[in-house]
């Protein structure tokens, strides 16, 4: 049989194991003692080596859309020989509508007539007429007004009589206002009748909308023109009220709100304004240098559409390239060569071609564009003035639509061809960095540019606080950083032959890194040339490709 | 000794130097110095055929075994260079010493609760502990590759391939149940059963990467065979506790060991154990990460330039996401889907030779099986009995990177309590800075032993 043994039995102190127990706490204390020391990581300089770490930033193929900045009024086109050009497109300007610029001025007219009724047995009639004209008012004094379509109008007529019959009316008719449909002119009757012969005046008035009717002016006399009949038939009925005549007989009335839908006959001079500016966003961040435009490269174009059917005659007050930078700053531009006034006149369509517009494209080939853009112009400013029968000729035939109007177009057409002289370009980039430098003990920048266009580019970039106050460059401001342009086959083509590769790198230390940090913004400046100033010609397959890499040179904590 | 015994001693001498020397690696393992410790009742971690002479034993709760260590490939001085009183981290001084491929091993183990008994010939042995082992592996490309940066004259437009880091971290509970039996006169036989649970881990099946820094324009040419699994509480809540560290019934595993011993003679007896035999599948707070065409090159080049600007403004933001998308775009899927990860197999072969009734020698072959490889240690131990219960161990571990690690290890009882402590690297705490190896264990048991034994133990002492 097998026992446990009791607790008593195995104690007995011992110095054996006193002696271990001792060597295991010298062991375990003396161990966490070293450990302090050693490994005590404040004394850790700082290390004469960096761990560089790349990686790539940027990878572009640019085409020159993407050079451009976002603008509505840009379209580039790609001419029929693969160049490319700029066409900036100025807003529609549209004129005032005919229905608009001229008025047709309320009417008013008033007759007064005696009636001379003869006896009349009872149930006996009788018709008294007469004639009236009355010279339409127009617009302005030389107008000829041979006829209108009505768009709109009221015409009100009221008048008394004193005719004492049972039975009586007024028919009045309007021979030159035709009821378009129907051919018939307008008649109004009104009822005259006076029982008994009580009322010692009968009252009657009429209001009648016109958009149904044209009005055709009679013929001009040799003192009135735009003249419009009134027919007065009164139709009496005999009765047995006394005898009173003559009869005072009285009439007035008005046409309001007149408005045509087409009128015809001669108008006279209106002048339609047509005043703007066309941005040219090419330049907008040019600070200096110029261009110089290859012959026949730029064109201003000029489209009109005019539905207007009088002789309309453009004439220029302000015709003007101007330039924040480049100085004279304001050139005016000479369409016709130099000394030459800005007029010219437009097509207006034939009255067979009623409603539609005629169009006028004009180019001017004699003009000093090239004066012109040589300011690297920002703003192309222009008022033109419209004149209709700018001739005065009274004999002449126009006709109007309500809607007829003028439309101004104007574009400005740039073949990118010709050459550049140190053309700088500055552009303002905010930034915003929140990061920590100290992390980072230098940066190398890697530019691989590949260029394909046939122009030469230094690049520099500021950076500046947030009063734009300079703190640093991205580039040595000895360090002459040029990207060479890639060689042309010459005139007349100006092909580009080969792209040129280029990798520059920019080294950035830490003390440049923390101006950077603090730079609110970055100033890009470029400045573009061509070589000798020779001319290129900018074509849509050209692309530049941009590859930046960055290598980070990590910084280590100094402690000590 | 006789000529038996010698031949055998021989033979594992020999084996063990034949697997020495074919090792490059480190890894956690541990435990060595156990084995020479016969009176310490954990020594069944090492060989589950080892039954502890007394009856029963029970561990007190929480101190019964806490064990904390590393085997390292590198050293402290490897790294850090000393000068006066500077301290220097010098690149070419850590890459002229650092191996091919560097291992760092940290090992954290905490018993909860353990006790054992004996029944006539059966043993029969229950544990509770908490397990952390972590094995890093680190290519010398890769050590080198951070050192220097993609960047520099070093890296700038070569090929630069690093495939063979390894991480594995496990973060686990183990349940285990042990029994062994006294077989016949010469061989008794043991098994350890262990339910395992797992809490965190970090496995690293692939990390093949190949980069291509273009020196033109600095363009990433890369190619990655990526395969990573991780579990881990609160992976998508970065407000994590540590209360959410609790073992997860969900993450399930079990193991083996397994061991024999056999007693040539009445001085000398040879064992072999199998340990960590099983595995753990994870299948809570997974993310995995894998390479989606392995085989397939993406270059990253960099972003259109006008992406930098929003509003003529420059966007920083730009440049952080320049890191983000050479990630998103290099094809590597997340997905949360369940894995299972092996315990790395242990084989344990040695043996003791008693020179006197108090003096015992021994030596342990062990081979740890990892995915892609084997490390292999010899150790080998002097033990002196001074009394009742009272176990003096010296020993030393060779690995390839450090031959000398004199270990120094003892178990005293005091009554029933014994109080055991082992180092393996004795030099470690006085010199840590260049120690590779450092282990320290120690404990407290309760142990009852037969009163006869008792009575033997006592006579040996006087």
């Amino acid at each position: 049989m097998k026992h446990f043994y009791t607790i008593q039995q195995g104690f007995r102190p011992n110095f054996k194991i006193v002696f271990l127990l001792l060597l295991g706490t010298v062991f375990i204390y003396s161990s966490c003692d070293k450990f302090k020391d050693d490994f005590d990581f404040n004394k850790l300089v700082k290390p004469s080596w960096n761990p560089e770490f790349a990686v790539p930033l940027v990878n572009s193929t640019l085409f020159i859309a993407d050079f451009m900045k976002d603008s509505s009024n840009l379209n580039i086109v790609t001419n029929p020989d693969q160049s490319l050009s700029f066409i900036y497109s100025g807003d529609s300007i549209f004129s005032a509508t005919a229905g608009t610029f001229m008025r047709l001025p309320d009417q008013e007219f008033d007759f007064t007539e005696m009636i001379d009724v003869p006896p009349l047995l009872p149930g006996i009639f009788d018709t008294i007429n007469f004639y009236k004209q009355y010279q339409f008012i127009t617009d302005t004094n030389n107008q000829r007004v041979d006829s209108i379509f009505v768009r709109d109008g009221l015409l009100y007529i009221s008048g008394q009589t004193n005719l004492n019959r049972d039975k009586a009316k007024l028919v009045l008719t309007f021979p030159d206002i035709i009821h378009i449909q129907n051919k018939t002119p307008l008649s109004i009757i009104s009822v005259l009748d006076n029982p008994g012969g009580q009322q010692p005046l009968v009252y009657f008035d009429t209001a009648y909308q016109l958009d149904e009717y044209k009005i055709i002016f009679g013929q001009p006399t040799d003192t009135a023109n735009n003249l419009i009949s009134f027919d007065f038939n009164f139709i009496i009925e005999g009765d047995e009220n006394p005898d009173l005549s003559p009869y005072d007989f009285s009439l007035s009335g008005n046409i309001t709100a007149l408005e045509f839908e087409s009128a015809f006959g001669y108008f006279g001079q209106y002048t339609l304004d047509f005043a703007d500016s066309l941005e040219i966003g090419l330049f907008n961040d040019a600070i200096t240098g110029g261009v110089a435009i290859g012959e026949g490269s730029v064109n201003l174009i000029f489209n009109l559409h005019n539905s207007i059917g009088t002789p309309v005659t453009f004439m220029a007050e302000t015709l003007a390239a101007t330039s924040e930078f480049t100085a004279p700053y304001h050139v005016n531009i000479e369409l016709f060569g130099p000394g030459q006034p800005n007029i010219f006149d437009i097509n207006s369509p034939p009255v067979t071609k009623m409603g539609d517009y005629a169009h006028t494209n004009l180019d001017f080939t004699e003009a000093n564009f090239a004066e012109a853009f040589n300011i690297s112009p920002n703003w192309l400013h222009y008022d033109l003035k419209g004149v209709t029968n700018f001739g005065n000729d009274s004999t002449e035939q126009n006709f109007l639509l309500n809607e007829s109007r003028v439309i101004v177009d104007v574009d400005l057409e740039f073949q990118l061809f010709g050459s550049l002289a140190n053309l700088t370009i500055q552009d303002t980039v905010e930034l915003d960095f929140n990061e920590n430098p100290n992390e980072v003990d230098y940066l190398l920048f890697r530019m691989n540019l590949t260029n394909g266009f046939p122009i030469r580019v230094a690049v520099q970039a500021y950076f500046a606080d947030q009063n734009y106050q300079v703190l640093d460059s991205l580039i040595d401001l000895d360090d002459n950083r040029l990207l060479l342009g890639a060689p042309t086959t010459g005139a007349p083509e100006y092909r580009v032959t080969e792209s040129r590769n280029q990798i520059t790198d920019i080294l950035i230390d830490n003390k440049r890194i923390d101006n950077i940090v603090k730079a609110k913004y970055l100033l890009f400046q470029t400045k573009l040339s061509t070589t000798q100033q020779e001319l290129i010609k900018i074509y849509d397959d050209y692309n530049m490709t941009i590859k930046l890499g960055i290598v980070t040179g990590l910084n280590f904590e100094k402690n000590n | 000794m006789k000529k038996t015994n010698k031949y055998i001693f021989a033979l594992a001498i020999a084996l063990a130097l034949f697997f020495f020397t074919n090792i490059n690696t480190a890894t956690a393992q541990f435990d060595r110095s156990l084995t020479f410790l016969p009176v310490v009742p954990q020594g069944r971690n090492v060989n589950p055929a080892f039954i502890p002479d007394h009856k029963f034993y029970i561990g007190v709760p929480f101190l019964s075994s806490v064990k904390t260590g590393f085997e390292n490939s590198i050293n402290y001085e490897d790294i850090f260079l000393k000068k006066g009183d500077s301290l220097i981290l010098d690149r070419d001084h850590v890459l002229s010493n650092i191996d091919d491929v560097t291992r760092v091993n940290i090992n954290l183990m905490e018993e909860y609760f353990t006790f054992g008994f004996k029944i006539n010939k059966n043993y029969f042995h229950f544990r509770v502990g908490d397990l952390i082992e972590t094995n890093i592996a680190i290519d010398k490309d890769m050590i080198k590759f951070l050192l220097y940066g993609n960047g520099s004259d070093e890296f700038l437009g070569t090929d630069v391939k690093i495939d063979d880091n390894l991480m594995n971290a496990t973060y686990y509970r183990e349940y285990a149940l042990g029994y062994s039996r006294q077989i016949n006169d010469k061989f008794s036989a043991g098994i350890n059963l262990k339910y395992l649970q797992g809490i965190a881990n970090l496995a690293t099946k692939k990390t093949g990467i190949s980069l291509y820094t273009n020196p033109d324009d600095f363009s990433l040419t890369i190619q990655t065979d990526i395969d990573i699994n991780i579990s881990s509480p609160g992976i998508d809540n970065s407000d994590l506790t540590p209360g959410e560290f609790l073992p997860n019934a969900k993450n399930k595993g079990f193991a083996f060991d397994i061991g024999g011993q056999y007693s040539i003679n009445e001085s000398s007896q040879v064992f072999a154990s199998m340990l960590n035999i099983g595995s753990i599948k994870w299948t809570e707070g997974l993310k995995n990460f894998k390479t989606e065409n392995p085989g397939s090159t993406f270059t990253y080049d960099g972003f259109d330039i006008q992406e930098y600007f929003e509003d003529n403004k420059f966007d920083n933001d730009k440049i952080d996401n320049v890191l983000d998308s050479i990630v998103d775009e290099i094809g590597i899927n997340e997905t949360s889907v369940a894995y299972s990860t092996k315990l790395a197999p242990m084989l344990n072969i040695g043996g003791h030779y008693n020179l006197t009734e108090k003096d015992q020698f021994g030596i342990l072959l062990r081979n740890q099986f990892l995915e892609t490889y084997n490390w292999t240690t010899v150790s080998v131990g002097y033990t002196r009995t001074l009394g009742r219960g009272i176990n003096l161990m010296l020993s030393n571990s060779f690995f390839s990177e450090s031959y000398l690690n004199p270990g120094i290890g003892f178990a005293a009882s005091i009554g029933p309590v014994q109080l055991y402590l082992v180092n393996e690297n004795i030099i470690a705490p006085f010199m840590l800075n260049n120690s590779n190896v450092f282990l320290v264990r120690f404990g407290i048991n309760l142990i009852f032993r037969e009163k006869n034994k008792n009575v033997e133990e006592i006579e040996i002492s006087e």
